[in-house]
């Protein structure tokens, strides 16, 4: 019988081979469980830097109004818009017309890409008065975020437009909004001069002096209730004040010489004056009502364009007695005086935001005269517009705009531009060479 | 050609009476008007022709044009010059308006009661508040070169339109110059 | 003119009759011993003529050399003594009623004890048999075990050196297939990140270097599952107002189509700095 035997032979060394295979193995078996211990325990962590939305949609959807013709939805959207901060959609591709939060289909909102959207509805009262109320929602989160009911005389429609953007304004951006306030500036024509105040948005302009001869240098008192300015009727520069009110106004300063330039104090009890009596322009204090004239600078130079403050510690102004035009300051019980401004050769007429922290300046920017901006905290510079004869800058209540005159061709112009720069704009022209502007107070 | 050369002589002397009229209560110097003897042979009474009395001849009254008010405004005389130039951003006196504020000097220290109003002004470069303090500068230094000549103060006040007056749009210096200046204004213009 | 019609895998049938030929060959070689084991003759006739002298005797016939595979540890069989069998000591009889009713006893007792002791002994025969038995089953075990534990063991060797090619290979396709993932999932994470960004208002987050997180669930459509939960505000209530905002508007978010993914997906933590450059 033949024997049927197994004649194999596998490998010559056996215990040599068999370590890389099991550390192979091994390896394996380690990098699967690694891979699906990550996966099974951490969320996903996404870092966002930045930001590419400078505006939040919203949808201002036509009031039920009846009969009132003033469209306050377009107010509301126009001071919105200006703001700079908003940006405000189209409605009229959507039928529905909500007047409250209930009516609201949150969906096609959804789908214009608001992110909010007001809505409301104007009443007759009896009396001849009138009901707004509005309501601002969100349409992502779909919930009211504010409500508001005014009960108000025909003409004040308008101010109520602005006092509702101003209510949106700062809910969605946590920021007081500029919509119900007035500016003053000087609008020359045929030869005449009117000092005017009009709305923020420029409307419903009314003169409060008219006059032959120039006038500069328009002021608002902290309360809104007066305006102080210079005017040339007497062939020289006089500061006066007069009540908005009334139009009784008084004779601030008539000293031998010029008096120029009155800015008021914080709380409104005292004004900075610039006098020439003695010889040169210097800085003085002096009561609102025309008594304790006191001396403030002193130097042989120019000092002119005393600012206070919003602390009411310190006068702002502009002097030359470095030899070209620098901005400086000093206490406002007197003292030394310190320069403020070291950027750029020939810096003028400082102005401060409400907060205090930044300081609007014409400077000289190579022939051109530029609206800049100083941060007072960190000391860095930049420039806001383009000149070539830009003049006057002024905050705006909440400190966000910068409203200032500027030049198109011979005619004069209002401008305003973002304290950021982002936002730049023209002010309507009505004709007229406008100049001077100054941003009031806001309403209540 | 008669009638013409009269109609001048009357137009003349009509503008100068209306001149006479519109001066405000300028204090007149006291001292009499130099008189010439045409004045006085105007003054007397006419030759009548040979042949004859003719009483409907027109007299004519010429007055010396040399008196205090008209010495201001007579194109002819420096004092109807009233506007000192400047350089740029200076408020040097130049040279050439020396001979100008001389007779200014001149005039005031002769007319006790005559005062002016120095108005500064400036081009329209830069903001009006330092251009106001910058008109100022100017008239204080034509003030102060016055002074020098012994004017005093209480005759001169110094003011300044800064660019309030200025040609709006200049493009070149032949433009800005002519708006630094300094305007001699006198109360009784 | 006919073979062209037929198809033309006729040349693929003759490989495969070849090739299973061929198997069929190495088969019988691989498994095959060729080599015949010389078996030692019983018997050799030869015709003498007279008593031979003693010749040598036949030298052995040599021994099949049989190489075996390394011996696997043989499990020791005790194998269980015999019983031992003490014979009772024979006595002479002694006439003696008594004694001989002992010697009836005891002769009982013997044959009982002869009897136990055959039985016994048959008991040790059946057991010795049985033993023989279990040894041989056991042996026989031991054969089947050691030759599964060679076939094991070649099995064994063959799938291990199969794994090894497997798991380099698998090793491979994973780290290729993982790495794939992560590629999706970065871009897709890329694409989560810029479409929140640009719908972040940063315009309302101040001018400093505010951070604000937040916690979002999301559907395997991409779309949130519930709002978005605020970890860490910036300090400035419009600003997480504003980022909130911007999450809710991404809705829904771009996610890869292959659904194994979305695990990676389900929980996002976002963390938001919207004054950095980006």
């Amino acid at each position: 019988m033949f024997e049927v035997e197994f004649a194999l032979n596998i490998y010559t060394n056996p215990k040599k081979d068999i370590k890389p295979l099991m550390y192979r193995l091994k390896l394996t078996i380690w990098c699967s469980l690694l891979l699906v211990s990550s996966w099974a325990n951490a969320a996903l962590e996404i870092e966002i830097s930045g930001g590419g939305a400078q505006q939040v949609p919203i949808a201002i959807v036509p009031f039920a109004q009846g009969d009132v013709q003033e469209n306050i939805a377009n107010i509301i959207g126009a001071d919105l818009r200006r703001s700079g901060m908003f940006r405000v959609l189209e409605t009229g591709g959507i039928v529905s017309r909500p007047t409250d939060v209930t009516q609201i289909k949150y969906a096609e909102w959804a789908a214009l890409q608001a992110q909010a959207i007001a809505v409301g509805r104007i009443e007759v009262l009896p009396g001849n008065r009138l009901k707004v109320s509005f309501k601002l929602a969100d349409v992502l989160k779909q919930n009211q975020l504010v409500g508001m009911e005014y009960n108000i005389a025909p003409n004040q429609l308008r101010l109520t437009a602005h006092k509702i953007a101003d209510v949106i304004y700062e809910k969605l951006t946590g920021e007081i909004g500029n919509a119900a306030s007035r500016i003053a500036y000087i609008n020359k024509a045929k030869g005449h001069y009117a000092l005017q105040v009009a709305d923020a948005d420029g409307e419903n302009p009314q003169t409060v002096v008219y006059s032959g001869e120039p006038i500069i240098s328009p002021s608002w008192s902290p309360d809104g209730t007066k305006i102080a300015y210079v005017s040339f009727e007497k062939k020289k520069p006089i500061i006066y004040i007069q009540s908005l009110m009334t139009g009784q106004r008084i004779v601030l300063a008539n000293f031998k010489g010029n008096n120029s330039a009155p800015s008021w104090s914080p709380d409104g009890n005292k004004l900075a004056i610039v006098l020439t009596y003695a010889a040169n322009s210097q800085v003085y204090t002096i009561n609102a009502d025309g008594t304790a004239l006191k001396l403030l600078t002193k130097s042989n130079a120019i000092d002119t364009e005393p600012t206070w403050s919003p602390d009411a510690k310190w006068i702002y102004f502009s002097s030359d007695r470095g030899g070209s035009p620098q901005i400086y300051k000093v206490s406002a019980l007197g003292g030394e005086a310190q320069r403020v401004t070291f950027e750029g050769n020939y810096n003028l007429s400082p102005h401060f935001s409400p907060d205090g922290k930044l300081l609007a300046m014409i400077r000289n920017d190579g022939g051109k005269f530029r609206v800049a901006l100083q941060d007072l905290t960190s000391g860095q510079v930049q420039l806001l517009s383009e000149g070539a004869q830009d003049e006057s800058p002024s905050f705006a209540p909440n400190g966000r705009m910068i409203l200032y005159a500027t030049r198109i061709g011979v005619r004069g112009t209002l401008a305003a531009v973002s304290s950021d720069g982002r936002v730049k704009q023209r002010l309507s022209e009505s004709g007229g060479d406008v100049r001077e502007p100054t941003w009031g107070p806001l309403l209540n | 050609m008669n009638k013409i050369m009269l109609n001048k002589k009357l137009l003349g002397s009509l503008m100068l009476a209306l001149v006479l009229t519109a001066c405000k209560s300028a204090p007149m110097a006291e001292k009499p008007a130099a008189v010439e003897d045409r004045t006085a042979a105007t003054q007397s009474a006419p030759k009548l022709p040979a042949n004859g009395a003719d009483t409907s001849a027109i007299k004519e009254v010429v007055i010396n044009s040399n008196n205090s008010n008209s010495a201001l405004k007579d194109p002819s005389n420096i004092l109807s010059k009233r506007n000192i130039y400047f350089d740029f951003d200076s408020d040097a006196v130049k040279a050439e308006f020396r001979p100008l504020i001389e007779a200014h000097a001149k005039y005031l220290l002769a007319h006790a009661d005559a005062k002016v109003s120095l108005q500064g002004n400036a081009d329209e470069r830069g903001t009006r508040e330092y251009n106001l303090a910058l008109g100022q500068r100017r008239s204080v230094a034509v003030k102060k070169s016055l002074n020098l000549l012994g004017v005093q103060d209480k005759q001169i006040e110094t003011v300044s339109y800064g660019k309030e007056k200025a040609t709006v749009g200049c493009t070149n210096d032949a433009c800005y110059k002519l708006n630094r200046r300094v305007d001699i204004a006198y109360e009784s213009d | 003119m006919l073979r062209q019609r037929e198809k033309t895998v006729s040349w693929q049938a003759g490989a495969l009759s070849i090739g299973v030929h061929g198997v069929l060959i190495a088969i019988l070689l691989v498994s095959v011993n060729w080599k015949t084991k010389q078996v030692a003759t019983i018997a050799e006739v030869e015709l003498w003529d007279s008593l031979p002298t003693l010749a040598a005797p036949p030298p052995p016939p040599e021994p099949v050399v049989v190489v075996k595979e390394a011996q696997k540890p043989q499990p020791v069989v005790k194998q269980e003594p015999l019983p031992k069998v003490e014979e009772a000591p024979v006595k002479e009889p002694v006439v003696d009623i008594a004694l001989e009713k002992k010697l009836k006893a005891l002769e009982q007792k013997k044959s009982d004890d002869k009897l136990k002791l055959e039985e016994s002994k048959k008991l040790a025969m059946l057991k010795q048999e049985m033993l023989k038995d279990d040894q041989l089953e056991k042996e026989k075990l031991l054969k089947d075990q050691k030759q599964k534990q060679q076939s094991d063991a070649i099995k064994r060797l063959a799938q291990a050196m199969l794994n090894e090619d497997n798991a380099a290979g698998a090793a491979q396709a994973n780290a290729a297939k993982s790495a794939a993932s992560a590629g999706i999932i970065d871009e897709f994470q890329t694409k989560i990140r810029n479409k929140i960004r640009s719908n972040v208002n940063k315009s309302l987050c101040g001018s400093g270097n505010p951070e604000l997180k937040f916690e979002i669930g999301l559907q395997p459509t991409g779309q949130l599952n519930g709002g978005p939960k605020l970890i860490k505000s910036s300090g400035i209530a419009a600003c997480d107002s504003a980022v909130e905002r911007a999450i809710m508007a991404s809705d829904p978010l771009p996610l890869p189509q292959d659904k194994t993914l979305f695990d990676q997906f389900r929980n996002l933590k976002l963390t938001f700095r919207p004054n950095d450059p980006s």
